[in-house]
């Protein structure tokens, strides 16, 4: 019986793959490849809609966390 | 000067965040170990935390208005905290009270892979600052 030829999937940007039961998301490599990254399962919108929030507006960042520190520009 | 840390009891780490952040590292590795540490001393109602706002538009592309970050490990200045959470700071509905959720831990300035701002900007965004 002769082996089955098997052609491997060429994995572009934007696809999402999983191994050992984790998914991936394929992105650039910063080298003109790619790679893998732990995907990201949960949305912001879903956590809004999990937790009954939404986006704060400047105001109530300032009524209520007044000892927020300002950006630092380290990154 | 007041204290300028913030309550505890204002964070959530959800739990499917927290596998996609957290479960990701290698169990045992720096990172991973950083990580639990941090969350065992602010994640309670009564911890104080010092919370740093994200630059809203940052020279790697990421768009962070209205998040906030802690410094991994907690206790070293930050040029010298290799890692961090980025939180997004959100109200609730119900009566307008202050939140910080998280969105992202892991490396801030990785040599390989996305920064955790990166990963931020995606949970935020739906795409990576470069897509």
């Amino acid at each position: 019986m002769s082996a089955m030829a098997v052609a491997p999937k060429k994995l572009v940007v934007g696809d999402a793959v999983e191994v050992d039961g984790r998914r991936y998301d394929v992105i650039p490599d910063k080298a003109g490849g790619v790679t893998l990254e732990p995907a990201i399962t949960v949305t912001m919108a879903e956590l809004d809609r999990r937790h009954g929030t939404r986006p704060a507006t400047q105001q109530e960042i300032e009524d209520q966390m007044p000892g927020l520190l300002p950006p630092d520009g380290e990154g | 000067m007041g204290d300028t840390r913030v309550a505890g009891e204002r964070l959530a780490f959800d739990d499917s965040v927290w596998s996609d952040e957290v479960d990701r590292l290698t169990r045992g590795s720096r990172a991973h170990r950083c990580a639990l540490e941090a969350r065992r001393r602010i994640g309670y109602p009564e911890a104080r935390v010092t919370l740093r706002a994200c630059d809203p538009e940052a020279s790697d592309g990421t768009h962070l208005s209205g998040c906030a970050k802690v410094y991994v490990p907690l206790d070293v200045e930050p040029s010298r905290a290799p890692y961090g959470f980025v939180l997004a700071l959100r109200a609730r509905i119900s009566d307008g009270r202050l939140m910080a959720l998280l969105l992202a831990y892991g490396e801030r300035h990785p040599t390989a892979g996305r920064s955790v701002y990166e990963r931020a900007h995606k949970r935020l965004h739906g795409r990576y600052p470069d897509q």
